[in-house]
C-alpha cells in the first residue's frame, strides 16, 4: 500500500532583534491521517513530532571536527526541555485512504520535517529575512538583519 | 559507565574533614557530586579519597546577623532559593542547571566547580583522539590549536552574583580559618581553578548587609540544564547622595569569574545612560569568551556581553524602590 | 565495601557496597528495581529521578554509600499495595506515555512538586520537569496529566 503524508504547519513567533533570540508562541500542526483511530494517540504524535522539529530547527547540531564528535553528550547536544515547547494546536484531518483499514493510513512524527520551514517563514514574516541552515540561531538572525540593512542602504 | 575506585570518608567534623583532605595524597570533598561524578565517570579526574562533607554541619547553616548574611558551603542551591533571603543571590541559584541539580548542587560546590571545555569534558572513547590538552596533563590547547594555555572556562551562574553583592569567602584548614574577597577565591587558570591549598576547604560566604538591589542574566541555549554561555550580575547599592554604586559580575567569558565596579565620579551623576555605557564597555574588554562551547560562538556571545548588561541594569533599576535613583539632571 | 542500611519504598535493606557504586547501580542492579531508568548517566536527562527525603535527585550521580539514613522513593513505591497513584493514573488518562521511558523520572518530578505545592501554575509544572527530558511526547500532555491532578486537590 501506498500512501502520502500530507501535513500543514502553522507557527507563531517573537524575534528579539537586539538578541536574534527566537521565541516561539504557538504552532498548529495539521496532518491528514486518513482516519484517525485512536485520534488522541495521533495527537500525541504531531506534539512529538513538534517538540522534534523544535529541537532540529533551533537546538540540535552535531559538532564536528576532523571526524571526532564533539558533543556526545546529551548535555551538549541539545534536546528540547520543557521550556522550549509553545502551546500546539494539532488538527487531525480525516480523508479516509480508501486502501487503508478502516480508511487509515500511517501517520506519525512528519511534524518533524515541516516544522523547520514554518518557523523559517514565521522568522521571515516577523523581522524579513532568510536563514537557509539549521539551526536557526540567534547569531545566523543578528547577522542576516545586519546584512539587510547593509542592502537596504 | 563506571566510577573509578576510590576510598569513601565520611568525617563527623569539619575539623577532621580538613584533616583528612590534607593528609591523603589524592583526595578530594563530595557534596552532591554534580561536578565531580561525571567527571569521574568520563575518567577525568580519580581521586583516590572521597571526603563527604554534605552532612557537615559547620557547613549547613544559614544565619543573618547585622553583619550580614552568611551561608554554609554544604547548603545547597534549592534551599538558598526556598530561604527566601537575598533576590539577587536566589535569582542567580534557581538559573543553575534544574530542580534536580539545584537540589543536590552545594554553594561551595558551584562556587569550586571546575572550568569546562568541550575539548576537555569528552568521553573516553573520543578523548582518545585528541592529543592531551593541558587541561589534562598535555601540551597543547585544541581550542586555539596553537595554544601556550588552558582557555578552559569558568562557568558557575552563582559566583557573579555574589561577587556583585561584594561577599566574603570564609576557608576552612587543620589549623586555621581564613576570610578573603570572594574574587581572590579563583586562579584564572584554566586546569586549576581555585587558589586552595592542600586541605583547605570552603568554609561559608558571607554577604555584607548593605541594601542593595540586582538582576542576574544568563545566556543559555535551553531555559533548563544548560551552562550559561555568558552570565552578568548587576547590584546597585544606593549611596543616598552619593548616587548608586554599581557593581557588576560576569561568568562564563574566561578563566575564572569577573567583577568590577562604577567609579566614584560615575556613580554621583545620576543618569542611566552614563552608567550602562560605561558599565557595557568595561565588561566587553574584560569578556573574552572562547570557541570551547556546544553553543554560540564566541563572538556572539562577547557581544550580548553588552545587551546583558544595559538590560541587567533596567532589570535592578526596575527592583529597587528607591525613588531618586532615576532623577536625571 | 562498606555495609549499608537504605531505605526504599519504605522497605529497609542491608547491603554491602562499594563506595563507587552509584544508587542507580544499586536500584537496578541489586534491588532489582529497574523503574528507574539509566539515560545519559551524567546528571543531563532526569532519567534517573527519584526522590530522596522529599527533594527530586539524579540517581546516576548520587553515591549508594551517601543514602544511609535516607528515604528513598522509586517509582515502584509509588504503587503501594497494587493501587496506581493518581498521577500514574493521569498519565495513562491523558495518554502521557509513549515509549515510556522518561516516565518514572518525569512521574516522580511531579510528585516531588505536588507534595510540596498542591496547586502549582504551568509555569512552576515547567520549571519541576525542566530537568527531565522527552522525545517523544513533546511535553504536552504530560503537563495535562499533572494540571489533572493538581486541580483535584
Amino acid at each position: 500500500m501506498i500512501y502520502w503524508l500530507l501535513g500543514a504547519h502553522g507557527v507563531e513567533v517573537e524575534v528579539d532583534t537586539e538578541t536574534g533570540e527566537v521565541k516561539i508562541l504557538k504552532v498548529y500542526a495539521a496532518q491528514d491521517t486518513g482516519r484517525a483511530i485512536h485520534p488522541d494517540n495521533c495527537r500525541a504524535q504531531l506534539q512529538g513530532g513538534v517538540s522534534m522539529g523544535i529541537g532540529f530547527a533551533l537546538y540540535e547540531n552535531i559538532l564536528l571536527e576532523d571526524g571526532i564528535t564533539l558533543n556526545p553528550s546529551l548535555l551538549d547536544y541539545k534536546l528540547p526541555t520543557a521550556w522550549e515547547i509553545p502551546e500546539i494546536e494539532t488538527i487531525l484531518v480525516e480523508t479516509p485512504h480508501k486502501e487503508g483499514p478502516y480508511g487509515a493510513k500511517g501517520m506519525g512524527e512528519t511534524t518533524n520535517v515541516a516544522l523547520p520551514p514554518a518557523l523559517a517563514n514565521a522568522i521571515y514574516d516577523a523581522v524579513g529575512v532568510r536563514i537557509y541552515d539549521l539551526p536557526i540561531t540567534p547569531e545566523k538572525i543578528l547577522r542576516a538583519l545586519r546584512e539587510s540593512k547593509r542592502e537596504e542602504k | 559507565m563506571k566510577l573509578p575506585d576510590f576510598d569513601y570518608r565520611k568525617p563527623v567534623s569539619l575539623t577532621e574533614a580538613c584533616e583528612m583532605l590534607s593528609s591523603e595524597e589524592d583526595a578530594r570533598p563530595i557534596a552532591g557530586g554534580t561536578d565531580l561524578i561525571p567527571a569521574m565517570k568520563y575518567g577525568l579526574k580519580k581521586p583516590r579519597v572521597l571526603v563527604d562533607i554534605s552532612c557537615l554541619p559547620a557547613l549547613r547553616e544559614i544565619t543573618l546577623t547585622e553583619k550580614g548574611l552568611t551561608i554554609g558551603a554544604a547548603v545547597t542551591l534549592r534551599e538558598i532559593v526556598k530561604s527566601g533571603h537575598n533576590p539577587l543571590l536566589t535569582q542567580a541559584c534557581a538559573a543553575v542547571g534544574s530542580t534536580q541539580l539545584q537540589a543536590m548542587g552545594t554553594l561551595g560546590g558551584n562556587l569550586c566547580q571546575d572550568t569546562c571545555c568541550l575539548y576537555y569534558n569528552l568521553p573516553p572513547m573520543t578523548r582518545q583522539a585528541l592529543r592531551p590538552c593541558f587541561k589534562r596533563g598535555g601540551d597543547t590547547c585544541h581550542v586555539t590549536k596553537s595554544g601556550k594555555v588552558c582557555l578552559a572556562t569558568y562557568a558557575g551562574d552563582v559566583a557573579p552574583a555574589l561577587l556583585a553583592l561584594g561577599a566574603e569567602v570564609t576557608i576552612a584548614s587543620p589549623v586555621r580559618e581564613r576570610t578573603i574577597p570572594l574574587g581572590e577565591l579563583f586562579s584564572g587558570k584554566g586546569e586549576t581553578p581555585q587558589t586552595l591549598n592542600r586541605g583547605e576547604l570552603v568554609k561559608e560566604i558571607t554577604i555584607p548587609s548593605k541594601k542593595s538591589f540586582g538582576s542576574y542574566l544568563k545566556l543559555r541555549v535551553r531555559k533548563s540544564i544548560d551552562y550559561p554561555l555568558l552570565g552578568v550580575a548587576v547590584n546597585l547599592f544606593p549611596n543616598g547622595e552619593k548616587g548608586v554604586s554599581i557593581t557588576v559580575g560576569l561568568t562564563a567569558v574566561e578563566r575564572k569569574p569577573l567583577s568590577f565596579t562604577l567609579p566614584p565620579d560615575l556613580s554621583e551623576e545620576k543618569r542611566i545612560e552614563v552608567w550602562m555605557t560605561y558599565l557595557a564597555d568595561e565588561a566587553y574588554k574584560r569578556a573574552h569568551p572562547v570557541a570551547n562551547t556546544s553553543g554560540y560562538s564566541p563572538q556572539y556571545r562577547r557581544e550580548m556581553v553588552k545587551v546583558y548588561v544595559k538590560r541587567a541594569i533596567e532589570e535592578a533599576l526596575k527592583k529597587s524602590d528607591e525613588k531618586n535613583l532615576l532623577d536625571s539632571k | 565495601m562498606k555495609k549499608i542500611s537504605l531505605t526504599v519504598n519504605k522497605e529497609t535493606y542491608e547491603l554491602w557496597v562499594s563506595p563507587k557504586e552509584t544508587l542507580l547501580d544499586i536500584l537496578r542492579d541489586r534491588l532489582d528495581l529497574t523503574g528507574t531508568k539509566r539515560g545519559c548517566d551524567m546528571g543531563s536527562c532526569g532519567a534517573c529521578t527519584v526522590i530522596i527525603d522529599g527533594v527530586p535527585k539524579l540517581a546516576c550521580l548520587t553515591l549508594a554509600v551517601q543514602c544511609e539514613d535516607k528515604e528513598i522513593t522509586t517509582i515502584e513505591g509509588l504503587s503501594a499495595e497494587g493501587k496506581l497513584h493518581p498521577l500514574q493514573e493521569a498519565a495513562m488518562e491523558k495518554n502521557a506515555i509513549q515509549c515510556g521511558f522518561c516516565t518514572p523520572g518525569m512521574v516522580l518530578s511531579a510528585k516531588a512538586l505536588l507534595d510540596e505545592n498542591p496547586q502549582p501554575t504551568e509555569e512552576e509544572i515547567k520549571d519541576a520537569i525542566a530537568g527531565n527530558l522527552c522525545r517523544c511526547t513533546g511535553y504536552v500532555k504530560i503537563i495535562d496529566a499533572i494540571k489533572s491532578v493538581s486541580r483535584g486537590k
